[in-house]
């Protein structure tokens, strides 16, 4: 048996091909100009090298803040209800929608040397984090962080609270019961999280730029040494264009094939 | 030695008022779809709270209206089968039923052994490496109920055990409750059969939770 | 391939407009330190002006995508040269303006700067410009010229974040143009070893078309404006 597809209305056809065409063009725009023959030349200098370093540290270190700090977030905002909840639902979006240069600032202001919390980091722990690799994950953090908390609370919430019950009949305290029932029942959902907020992380550029600065080696990752070299070197900001944008495709593909279908 | 239960749990539309005084032995409920069954079993194991009115297990107090204490879900000596079955997707059916023995502790190899007892004991015994997915919804059932049936405990809460598995094999999972290793088996039943093994039944209708019967 | 790169440039600036040569207004291409200068001028002269304000380098990739303009200026020669070389200018009119670096202090000197070589201490958090850009350009060339030491914790691409980070006091002090040290406010170390890093803001006309706005900055009128944002007059 096979379902006879529908028909597409015709006022819809030209919007949509329109629209693939936004998103597809300038893609094709980018792989068009880039400098194939050079690519490999363009993407071992020794910059990029230190950049690729660089950035495979700031988002592996983002994505592992955001499963140690983001999946316990989800939990509580998946199990608990109220206006607070609903209020730091709103913030919890707020970095996705916020212009990541603006997100750097505020860290700045929190987090920075005179900010209102690193004021007393500094003072009391020696801590300073901007132009630091560590102040770059933290920027690169909080523009992941929705993406795992909202992927996850969606699966802690679909998965509802019926095999947590389950489990303390059996004799399961809160603890064993999140442990051994609630983190493998939402595994792939934690996997997809994980690889959403480390993409995110590795294409980072204005809220690392704004609260880590930008040093070769330290801070400077990808994005960043993109953004530079267009202004002397175009070619080779469109070959490390690639190379990110070959990266985000093979974990949306990734995610495709493993994770969300079902 | 007793289970008791008497108060109030008003729920949206649904308000019940319980009064209850089990002995040991194998509790039938019944009433029609929706009357509150499945409610009265959720405040037994923790997940309803009474609104009035207080739950004593031989004695001792679970749960309270007032400001005693409340003893949390899994605190409870009570276990609980559910009418959708429930298990772990992530497990074996053994690893369901040795669930509980892995949480206090038991060692893996033991845990498995007694599961794979109760598994027998339902006729699942060649599907122990299963994934409950893999399953179709009768052996699922059977699954919960040795996953029930191997959690240790003095209250034992079945919530429409038989509603999948087909006439023939009823009759012979029916033959197992009386095996159950809890002082107090409640469970729900639409089956007049299954009267023939309570030793009390408890009605459900129109809000009233009441004993009828006492054999 | 330049031209993709110059589109990706232009991206921020969309907002900002870029009407026909042939309107009534013209349009003139500043570089990002000449911000301030644009209010004023507007302030002073009824004429209205349509401005694009970028770095240096990206005001050059959008003229070579096509851009609009009648008037440029950059922030130094090689970038002006660079226009020129390739055709997108037509009438070289002169320096209109220069720069020079400062060692910029954070508020209250938290670093305790005071000579121009305590930028080697690396104890300090110290900023200059990426070496791509024009003001990083010149902050390399003179750390190369008095054998320099700069123990920099960061490079950032634009003059106007270096010299807002200092001026936060997220780094004690960076190497920056005394315009923007001068915008914000900023206590600076004068050493003559650095003065003498001057950048100059040449003018070129592109097409036939007014060039009124070139002779305002030559009065005394532009020239004072120029001055009190802190810019050298030739």
């Amino acid at each position: 048996m096979t379902t006879v597809q529908q028909r597409t209305p015709r006022p819809l056809l030209v919007p949509a091909v329109i629209g693939a065409l936004i998103l597809i063009a300038p893609l094709v725009g980018l792989l068009q100009r880039a400098p194939w023959s050079t690519l490999i030349e363009r993407l071992t200098t020794d910059a990029v090298l230190d950049a690729m370093r660089v950035s495979l540290i700031v988002s592996i270190g983002a994505a592992g803040a955001c499963l140690v700090f983001g999946l316990p977030l989800a939990w509580v905002m998946a199990r608990s209800s109220g206006r607070g909840i609903a209020a730091l639902r709103i913030l919890v979006l707020l970095p996705m929608v916020l212009p990541p240069v603006v997100g750097g600032t505020a860290l700045l202001f929190a987090l920075g040397r005179r900010g209102l919390f690193g004021e007393y980091l500094d003072r009391w722990f020696g801590i300073t984090l901007p132009f630091t690799t560590a102040g770059a994950v933290v920027a690169a953090t909080f523009v992941a962080l929705p993406f795992f908390v909202t992927t996850v609370e969606s699966a802690l919430r679909d998965a509802g609270t019926d095999l947590e019950e389950a489990a303390a009949t059996l004799g399961a305290g809160p603890w064993a019961t999140f442990v051994h029932v609630t983190l493998p029942a939402t595994r792939s959902a934690i996997g997809a999280g994980l690889a959403l907020s480390w993409a995110r992380a590795l294409g980072e550029f204005g809220a690392t730029i704004t609260f880590a600065g930008s040093l070769g080696g330290r801070t400077r990752t990808l994005p960043v040494e993109t953004f530079l070299a267009l202004e002397t070197d175009p070619e080779s900001a469109v070959a490390i264009s690639v190379l990110l944008l070959a990266i985000s495709i093979a974990v949306l593909v990734l995610l495709r094939g493993r994770w969300l279908q079902r | 030695m007793t289970l008791d239960l008497t108060g109030r749990v008003a729920r949206g539309d649904l308000t019940l008022d319980i009064d209850l005084h089990l002995s040991a032995g194998l509790t039938a409920i019944t009433g029609a779809n929706g009357s509150g069954k499945t409610t009265l079993l959720r405040v037994i194991a923790g997940f309803e709270r009474l609104d009035a009115g207080e739950l004593t297990i031989d004695g001792e107090v679970i749960d309270t209206s007032g400001a005693g204490p409340i003893s949390a879900a899994h605190e409870r000596p009570v276990t609980m089968m559910f009418q959708d079955h429930r298990l772990f997707d992530h497990l074996s059916a053994v690893d369901n039923v040795a669930f509980a023995a892995r949480r206090r502790r038991t060692p893996r190899a033991e845990a498995r052994q007694t599961a794979m007892s109760h598994l027998e004991a339902v006729g699942m015994a060649s599907l122990a490496d299963a994934r409950p997915r893999a399953l179709s919804l009768g052996q699922r059932q059977r699954v919960a109920l040795a996953r029930t049936l191997a959690a240790p405990t003095r209250v034992a809460l079945l919530d429409e055990p038989f509603a999948a598995i087909d006439e023939s094999g009823r009759a012979a999972v029916r033959a197992l409750l009386p095996a159950v290793d809890a002082t107090y088996v409640l469970w729900v039943t639409h089956d007049p059969a299954d009267a023939t093994v309570a030793t009390q039944h408890v009605s459900v209708d129109r809000g009233v939770v009441r004993q009828t019967l006492t054999r | 391939m330049r031209r993709l790169a110059g589109a990706l440039a232009a991206l921020p600036l969309i907002v900002s407009g870029c009407s026909g040569s042939g309107d009534e207004t013209t349009t003139v291409m500043v570089p990002s330190s000449f911000t301030d200068v644009t209010t004023d001028i507007d302030k002073a002269r009824d004429v209205e002006i349509e401005w694009v304000i970028a770095g240096s380098s990206r005001l050059v990739r959008q003229l070579e995508d096509g851009a609009d303009a009648d008037l440029l200026l950059t922030a130094d020669a090689e970038t002006m040269a660079d226009a020129a070389v390739r055709g997108l200018v037509d009438e070289s009119l002169g320096i209109v303006a220069t720069n020079r670096l400062v060692l910029a202090l954070a508020p209250g000197n938290p670093g305790g700067i005071n000579r121009l070589e305590d930028i080697a201490r690396p104890a300090l958090l110290i900023g200059i410009c990426a070496s791509e850009v024009p003001c990083g350009r010149l902050a390399t060339e003179a750390a190369a010229t008095w054998d320099l030491d700069i123990a920099a914790d960061t490079e950032e691409p634009s003059v106007r974040a270096l010299a807002l980070k200092i001026a936060a006091g997220e780094l004690d002090g960076g190497l920056v143009y005394a315009t923007d040290a001068l915008a914000f406010n900023l206590e600076t170390i004068d050493n003559d070893r650095l003065a003498v890093f001057e950048t100059e803001y040449p003018a070129a006309a592109i097409g036939d078309a007014s060039i009124s706005f070139f002779t305002f900055l030559t009065t005394s009128e532009g020239r004072e404006i120029l001055r009190d944002r802190g810019f050298g007059v030739p």
